[in-house]
């Protein structure tokens, strides 16, 4: 006959069992919820990623070119007058036919000027000579007054840097 | 270094947390953490299941709990070679209750090191052995004896109080302590004989005495 010392000893047991087991249930509901967790942070991750390097990979010198070259340059001449127009005229065709270097050599023999500044970083960029648009960049963004100083923004500033990166990644 | 990982508790922690209830539940949670991992490898080694390691291992920390509570836990091993020599024997014993003992269950050890010949038998509840079919036939029973059997044990047992507060525990439903004696009596009556019978199913013995449990 079992003696009321091995019931009593069971009825302990099965009310520490309880406890633990309420333990053990919260343990595993907190390991599902990590688990859940780092599915969604994966897959977020993941569609960050491939936004990023969609991103990326449409990126180009150009695009940004495209985008900022040619309108601030109707823009501004409209409002100001320029030192030498024609000129200025024949570098922003030329880096429109995407003849980056003769730009250059155009834009070097005008005078200085904002609109000079401004094309000049555009052909460096298309040319990808990255220190030159890094100081042009500086230069433009140390001057409050500068015509395109407020051109110089964060996206700019990101768009330059990833095309540094993607330069690094595919060079 | 992203994540700074805390000290696990020594040996001592654990069971003076065990004792004082100080930080019980993260206690548990570092047994868990530490132990069950290696418990389960073992059980499943015996050719048991994820839900067998889980009873097992449950068990064996309500165990090593029952054993600090009542003062019988002597500490003379690590408390994660209790866990180890619990968790197997309670295995070892269902499996020699369903027939599928294998004498080479023996030699299965814990991460391939040799079993402490320590013997816990006198620092542990059940000496005569247990198994997990009689543990979950003992719940079941519990499940069954009604609300009040269940309160008033674990009143008695667990919470060790005196009949006299036991009765006013139970807010006038219960008019004397002889009452409240003899319901616990018929409560532990119940679950003896439900233990004893092995064979004989729950039901039917619930039937039996359904007129004594539920008389006033």
């Amino acid at each position: 006959m079992l003696s009321e010392k091995t019931i009593e000893e069971r009825l302990y047991l099965e009310k520490i069992s309880q406890d633990v087991k309420g333990v053990r249930a919260q343990m595993k509901k907190e390991d599902n919820l990590v688990t859940l967790s780092v599915r969604w942070s994966s897959a977020a991750a993941i569609l960050l990623f491939s936004f990023f390097s969609i991103y990326l990979v449409q990126l180009d010198t150009r695009s940004i070119i495209e985008e900022k070259c040619y309108t601030n340059y109707t823009r501004s001449s409209q409002s100001e007058n320029e030192k030498d127009p024609p000129r200025l005229e024949a570098a922003l065709q030329q880096i429109n036919s995407e003849n980056y270097e003769e730009a250059v050599e155009i834009l070097n023999d005008l005078p200085e000027s904002d609109h000079k500044d401004w094309f000049l970083l555009n052909a460096s960029l298309g040319l990808e000579d990255y220190d030159q648009v890094d100081q042009l960049m500086v230069k433009i963004q140390n001057d409050e007054e500068h015509l395109y100083f407020n051109q110089i923004d964060n996206y700019l500033l990101y768009d330059i840097y990833l095309l540094k990166i993607k330069r690094k990644i595919f060079n | 270094m992203f994540f700074i990982k805390k000290n696990s508790y020594s040996s001592k922690q654990i069971i003076e947390n065990i004792k004082n209830r100080k930080n019980y539940e993260k206690t548990i949670r570092e047994l868990y953490k530490l132990y069950y991992d290696k418990v389960k490898v073992l059980i499943i080694k015996m050719n048991g299941t994820n839900e067998d390691a889980e009873d097992i291992f449950q068990d064996a920390i309500a165990k090593v709990i029952w054993s600090i509570d009542k003062d019988q836990f002597k500490g003379e091993a690590h408390i994660s070679t209790y866990l180890f020599t619990i968790s197997k024997n309670m295995w070892l014993s269902t499996l020699k209750k369903r027939n599928r003992y294998d004498v080479s269950y023996d030699n299965v050890t814990v991460d391939g090191k040799r079993d402490e010949d320590i013997d816990f038998t006198d620092e542990l509840p059940l000496s005569d052995g247990d198994d997990l079919d009689t543990k979950h036939r003992f719940r079941e029973l519990l499940n069954k004896i009604g609300e009040d059997c269940q309160r008033l044990l674990t009143y008695f047992y667990f919470q060790q109080l005196t009949y006299e507060e036991i009765l006013t525990k139970f807010e006038g439903k219960y008019t004397s302590e002889k009452f409240i004696r003899n319901k616990k009596s018929r409560c532990i009556n119940y679950l003896r004989k439900g233990l004893e019978n092995s064979t004989e199913k729950i039901s039917d013995l619930l039937d039996n005495i359904s007129e004594c449990l539920d008389k006033k």
